[in-house]
Order: structure tokens, then C-alpha cells, then sequence
């Protein structure tokens, strides 16, 4: 099955370039006509390691597709003018509107609300959840987050793991009080229920405690911040077969710590002394922005079930494509901007993160689908 | 240094340029593509500069290839912010604020040792154009009347080395202000030392004939008068003045303290960055004399055909961008130029990159 579906894509790349192009391709046509086929199977890239165990296991995923590409001709045309732009260390704010600015309690409401940043967007009527509160008008994760404000101003203790694991559906209900029924409420129940459960049990009802009970590190053979969140919540267990291998995403994981340490840095209750490691937090988002700039292509079967707005399952072999290649392009993107940039200019790979996200979150050019708890 | 005539495009005196894009035929320079009219002088006069260009090349193709991704991008309406407390009961005194500063906006950066201008106010560190506006800002807090013209008609040299007190002298001191002893009688006499009088006298248009907001502060304001002779042809940039009634519009457009009937006609501001972006991206290519010149930070002479071939194309090519953008996107997604001039400002304006170096109070 594997051999023969190996086949396939190779032969599919082995077609005229015009039938792969001819699709409505927003990068332009000459472009596209004069991009090499991607380098054949033996001879891909691969990123100096970064001490990242899930890039380390995107490998079998980009070796073997069948569905998504990645250009590395493209990534260093693009990194020649990406490389020149700011791309400054991103500043995250607190959280507007806060009940209490102690690092901790905003540390733990970044924490608690990663656990739950997922869809904010009806599957159904495509319509995104909004929230009024305080005279702002906010939408998706904005909207979650005037949401939690709301019940932390109205008395909930929604920061406390032994509330959290005891929610009921209709109090959950209430606290996300909006313009429809927060989207994946069922699934959302049941994550705070798993995490309000394992914080109260272990953690004082506290995520900064479950920091604080460890080195400061992402990855420290088993220890590590995500490793142990990775294990201590099955929730961030962000990983999916492929051919047999396990691949790692840890999109939520990564994010929270990476929200948690951005905010304060080196003042805050977060320390990672092993930062560089973080690898993209693969969304919907980052794979357009790769997917438009030419860097990643797709299959045309894949082209159009995106353009047509099907869901594509969770742990597909497609879906798990799209993600890895996040993955492994924005490695090799980060490597190609920093051997343009001088020393005291480097970056890692979340700044590129930002970057591709920050230009594209409100795109109007159809990302995958893909129903999950992981992003 | 006459010519590529055609198409060589003559880009490999740059290192990192994505140079390995295939640019499938430059135009003849006879008879480049022209984007449509938006009812601007500026872009109409830029004709004759893009037709002979020496040594800078606007690539049409890479426009359409660049719009193929950045179209799907936000692209909003950028907001700027003024400094805390300016204009905020008082519409008229953020008109002041913005215009005074814009008739100083001109270099920041030492010409000789490269330091940029910055101080330090309201316990923060600021730097570039943001220090100008605290400068400002910290003059009036001080009750220094600056935005009334009588004032700036007569500020010694002293005074306003004393405004801009921060690291080093403000760059171009004595040019500024020699700016200030002309803007300030203008506004002195004419409109009872305001801008907002002058702009609040003017029809709700960047251009009518003569009349409009830039019309007349070109004409009324010399300093306004960014024009260049290219060939016997007067090529009309405008930066400085479109900057200003744009950053106007952009603060109090939102509120509904601001109108204007053709925001449309409204050009890129010709500066020191946005040709860079322009440049990295590939849509414009350099001769190799130009390019050197850049990269070895050599002076490039105000009003010489480097300068204003570098300013007109940054136009032209903005134009064309902003065309193959809006081709893509929805109705409802619809960009003016500003926008597009945004989009390639935000992410270089601290590039590394060199850009081109020209003494001038233009920009």
C-alpha cells in the first residue's frame, strides 16, 4: 500500500508542470513554471538539529509525502527578502482587562486559556464566536479571553484547577455567554475538566506551580516543561501516526509556554533556558502563509478539498503533512534568514512564527479543516 | 552611465537578491504598462522618468508575482498613534502637531557618523521621527508654544537646539530651521499662526484644481515643493506634503474629525525605505553603478537622475502593486496606495539593508 501510493506521488511529479498549475494558484504562473520539482527523496534538506524533539520527528512525514511539498529553492529566494525585515522578538502585552496583574495569575490565565484555544469558529455556518464586554467588541481568542475577565470579574475562580475540574456545561455555558454557543463547548468542557483535575490533584489548582515543580527548560529528557505537559496532560499530547511513526506537533504545548515567556521574559515566572528550541506552532494559519508564498505546494487532490472547505480528518495523513511541513519549512526558513543576518540579529524560529502569522490570520484564502482539541 | 536599454535586468551586483527568479523579458522601455489614473499629478508626471530610466528598472512580472501572496494579506489601514495627551479634545491641535512635525520630518541619522537622533521622555527611549514627536511633545508639556507659527517665525537656533536636546545635535539643524522661518510667517500671517487654519480653509480635497490641500501647500509653503527636473520634465514627488494629510486623515478620518473626497489620489511617499523593500522584493532592479553606490553609502545628489529615477519608480511600481493586488481581492478588500506604502515601510524602515543616501529636506 505504502510502495504504492509512493509510486503515485511520483509519478504525479513526474507530470507536465501545466496540469499541476493549472489550478487557480496565487503565486504566479512564471514562478510556478520555473520552480524545480522538489528534490527527489534521497537527497532532502534537513535542518541543522535544534535540540527539538518534534522537528526531529517531522522526518518520516517529509520523506514520505504525498500531499504537500516543501521548495527549498523558494525558501531561500524568500528568506532574501524576508531575512532584511524587522522581525523583532515579539512583545505580548497582559492580557487587556485583567482581574489581577500578579505574574503568576496572569501566567496561569495565559496557561489556563492555551488549554482551551481551539476552534472559535462554528464548523457548521462558519460563523466566529464575539463576545461584547467592557464596551470592546472582540472575536475568536480575543473574545475567549474578555470571556474569562468577565467570570474572574463576576467572582469565578476560572484560574483554579479544583473550579476547573468541576465545571458544569451550563456555568461553562454562561461564561462564554456570546453571539452563538462557543463553538466545541463539549470538547472544551471535557479539557478543563482533565486539566482542573490534574492541577488540583498535584499542582495546588495552579499552573504556576506545575511551572515552578520543574527545571526551566522545554526539553529535559523527560523533565522538560513540554515533555511533562506532554505527559501530565493528555490534552497536549499534540502527536499523530504516519506510516507506522509517531510525529510531534505539541502546537498547544509550545504556544502557552512561549505566550507565558514572551510576556515577561527574563522578569517573569516563566524561564525557558532552552528557547531556541521551540519549533512553529502548527495551525491553520502558518501553512497558507507557506502555501502562498510558494514555499509549500499541494497535490491537486488536496488543493481542492481545501477550496472546497471539507473537513480533512484528524491523524489523515494529509493533515499530518500539512502540520510537519510547518514544521520543517519554517526550520529551514530560519536557517536561510539567519545566514543573511548579522550576528547580533538572529532570530529563532518563533519570531519567523509571527511573522508568516501575524500577516495572514486574517486571510480571506480558505485554510484546511480539521476538527481537534490540538489547535 | 547610459543605459540597459531592454532586457537585461542587471541584478547580480546584489548578493542576497532572490536572484535566481526567472524575470521572463523586462519590458521595452518604450512602452511600459501604466497604471490606471487615480486622479494623481504625482503619478501622472512620473511618465517621462519611467520611459528613460538609466538605472532603475521596474519589473512588471514580480509585481504580479508579489500581489499573488501579499493580496491575501490584512493590509489594514495603519494607525498611528500621536503622543499621549496631543489632540485629544482638540482635533485641531492633532492637525497642528502632525503638520509641524511633517514640515521637519527630514533625516534623523548623522550623515557622517551614521548616529541616529534619540532622547529620552516620559521615562521612555525614543528614536528617528518618534523622538522628533517627543521632542515636541516634551517642548509644549514645557509651555513652548510650538505649534503657533509666531513662535516658529522667530525660534533661534538656541531655542531649538534646546527642543531637540537628546544625544547628539539634531541632524540637519540649521535646515530645519530655516524650514520653521519659512512655514512659520506663512502661518503667522495668512492663518493666525495655525496649519488647522490653513487645511480648515481648504475644500475637503488632496487636489481641485489648483485649490485642493497639496495644490496649495505646495505653493504656499515652498518647502512643500518636492519636485525634480528630469530631462526638461518636472517630475513632482510630494512626499512630505501627501505624508502629512495622510497622517492627519489616518488619526482623525476613524473618529469622522477628518474628510477627504479623493483619499484615492494619494501616491507612496518617496523616502529612503520603501525603494529598499521595492528592491529586496525584486520588483525594481539597480544598474550595477547605482547599486555599488548604495551599498559603499556614497552621498546619491539630490535632483540628480539617480535620486529621482530611485523616487519615481518607488511611485510607479507602488501603483502597479496596489493594481494587481485589488485584482484579487474582494470588494469589500479593496486597498489604496497608502496601504501598499505600509505593507513595505512596517517591516524594513530598520532594515540593515543599506539605502540610498541623499542630503535633501524633501524627506
Amino acid at each position: 500500500m505504502d510502495t504504492s501510493r509512493r509510486a503515485f506521488v511520483k509519478a504525479l511529479s513526474a507530470l507536465p508542470v501545466e496540469i499541476l498549475t493549472s489550478r487557480k494558484l496565487p503565486s504566479s504562473s512564471t514562478l510556478a513554471a520555473t520552480r524545480r520539482r522538489p528534490a527527489s527523496l534521497t537527497e532532502i534538506r534537513w535542518p541543522k538539529p535544534i535540540g527539538s524533539p518534534v522537528l526531529e520527528s517531522t522526518r518520516p512525514a517529509i520523506e514520505n509525502s504525498r500531499d504537500v511539498f516543501t521548495h527549498v529553492d523558494r525558501i531561500v529566494e524568500v528568506a532574501a527578502w524576508m531575512g532584511y525585515e524587522d522581525l523583532a522578538m515579539p512583545e505580548y502585552p497582559v492580557p487587556s482587562g485583567v482581574q489581577s496583574t500578579a505574574p503568576n495569575d496572569v501566567v496561569d490565565l495565559i496557561l489556563v486559556a492555551n488549554s482551551i484555544d481551539t476552534a472559535f469558529t462554528d464548523f457548521k455556518t462558519h460563523v466566529k464566536f464575539q463576545v461584547d464586554y467592557e464596551g470592546q467588541h472582540t472575536s475568536d481568542s480575543d473574545a475567549m479571553f474578555a470571556c474569562l475577565n468577565r467570570a474572574m470579574h463576576n467572582g469565578l475562580p476560572i484560574l483554579d484547577g479544583r473550579f476547573l475540574a468541576k465545571v458544569t456545561r451550563p456555568e461553562l455555558e454562561k461564561i462564554f455567554a456570546g453571539n452563538i454557543e462557543m463553538p466545541m463547548l463539549d470538547e472544551k468542557l471535557e479539557v478543563l475538566h482533565q486539566v482542573g483535575s490534574v492541577l488540583a490533584g498535584k499542582y495546588e489548582g495552579r499552573f504556576h506551580n506545575f511551572i515552578k515543580s520543574g527545571p526551566p527548560l522545554l526539553y529535559d529528557g523527560g523533565n522538560g516543561l513540554v515533555e511533562r505537559m506532554a505527559k501530565e496532560f493528555p490534552r497536549f499530547n499534540d502527536v499523530s501516526p504516519y506510516d507506522g511513526r509517531e510525529i510531534k506537533f505539541y502546537k498547544l504545548a509550545q504556544l502557552g509556554l512561549w505566550f507565558a515567556w514572551a510576556t515577561y521574559r527574563k522578569d517573569g515566572p516563566v524561564q525557558l533556558n532552552d528557547v531556541e528550541k521551540m519549533t512553529t506552532f502548527p495551525d491553520y494559519i502558518v501553512p497558507v502563509a507557506l502555501r502562498l508564498l510558494g514555499i509549500n505546494s499541494y497535490s491537486p487532490e488536496l488543493e481542492h478539498v481545501i477550496d472546497t472547505y471539507q473537513l480533512i480528518p484528524r491523524d489523515s495523513t494529509q493533515e499530518v503533512e500539512i502540520r510537519a511541513h510547518s514544521i520543517y519549512a519554517t526550520a529551514l526558513l530560519r536557517e536561510e534568514i539567519n545566514k543573511i543576518r548579522p550576528a547580533d540579529l538572529q532570530v529563532i524560529i518563533p519570531q519567523v512564527n509571527e511573522r508568516l502569522w501575524t500577516h495572514y490570520h486574517t486571510t480571506f484564502w480558505p485554510h484546511h479543516l480539521t476538527k481537534t482539541i490540538m489547535y | 552611465m547610459l543605459a540597459a536599454a531592454g532586457g537585461n535586468p542587471l541584478r547580480q551586483a546584489a548578493g542576497a537578491n532572490p536572484s535566481d527568479v526567472n524575470l521572463g523579458g523586462v519590458k521595452s522601455d518604450a512602452s511600459p504598462r501604466w497604471p490606471k489614473p487615480i486622479g494623481s499629478p504625482v503619478l501622472d508626471s512620473l511618465r517621462p522618468v519611467i520611459e528613460n530610466s538609466r538605472d532603475v528598472h521596474t519589473h512588471v512580472d514580480k509585481i504580479v508575482e508579489v500581489a499573488g501572496w501579499m493580496a491575501y494579506e490584512e493590509l489594514p489601514m495603519p494607525e498611528y498613534h500621536l503622543p499621549a495627551g496631543v489632540g485629544v479634545n482638540d482635533p485641531n491641535e492633532a492637525i497642528d502637531f502632525i503638520m509641524v512635525a511633517d514640515v521637519i520630518d527630514t533625516a534623523f541619522t548623522d550623515f557622517s557618523t551614521h548616529v541616529k537622533f534619540t532622547t529620552e521622555y516620559a521615562g521612555q527611549h525614543w528614536s528617528d521621527s518618534e523622538a522628533e514627536f517627543a521632542c515636541l511633545k516634551r517642548a509644549m508639556d514645557n509651555g513652548i508654544p510650538i505649534l503657533d507659527g509666531n513662535f516658529l517665525a522667530k525660534v533661534t537656533r538656541q531655542q531649538l537646539n534646546e527642543i531637540f536636546s537628546g544625544n547628539i545635535e539634531m541632524p540637519m539643524l540649521d535646515e530645519k530651521l530655516a524650514v520653521l522661518h519659512q512655514v512659520g510667517p506663512v502661518l503667522a500671517e495668512k492663518y493666525n499662526g495655525r496649519f488647522s487654519n490653513f487645511i480648515r480653509s481648504c475644500p475637503p480635497r488632496l487636489y481641485d484644481n489648483g485649490k485642493g490641500i497639496i495644490d496649495r501647500l505646495v505653493v504656499e509653503f515652498p518647502r512643500f515643493n518636492d519636485v525634480s527636473q528630469y530631462d526638461g520634465h518636472e517630475i513632482k514627488l510630494y512626499k512630505l506634503p501627501q505624508l502629512g494629510i495622510w497622517f492627519v486623515y489616518a488619526s482623525l478620518h476613524p473618529s469622522g474629525k477628518f474628510q477627504l473626497e479623493d483619499i484615492g489620489a494619494m501616491t507612496a511617499f518617496a523616502d529612503y525605505i520603501v525603494p529598499v523593500a521595492l528592491r529586496l522584493l525584486g520588483i525594481t532592479s539597480y544598474s550595477p553603478a547605482l547599486e555599488h553606490a548604495i551599498n559603499t553609502y556614497q552621498m546619491i545628489p539630490r535632483d540628480s537622475t539617480q535620486e529621482i529615477e530611485i523616487r519615481a519608480h518607488c511611485i510607479y511600481a507602488t501603483a502597479l502593486l496596489r493594481e494587481e493586488v485589488n485584482k484579487i481581492r474582494p470588494a469589500d478588500k479593496q486597498i489604496i496606495i497608502p496601504q501598499i506604502d505600509a505593507r513595505l515601510w512596517m517591516p524594513y524602515h530598520t532594515t540593515f539593508w543599506p539605502h540610498h543616501l541623499t542630503k535633501t529636506i524633501m524627506y
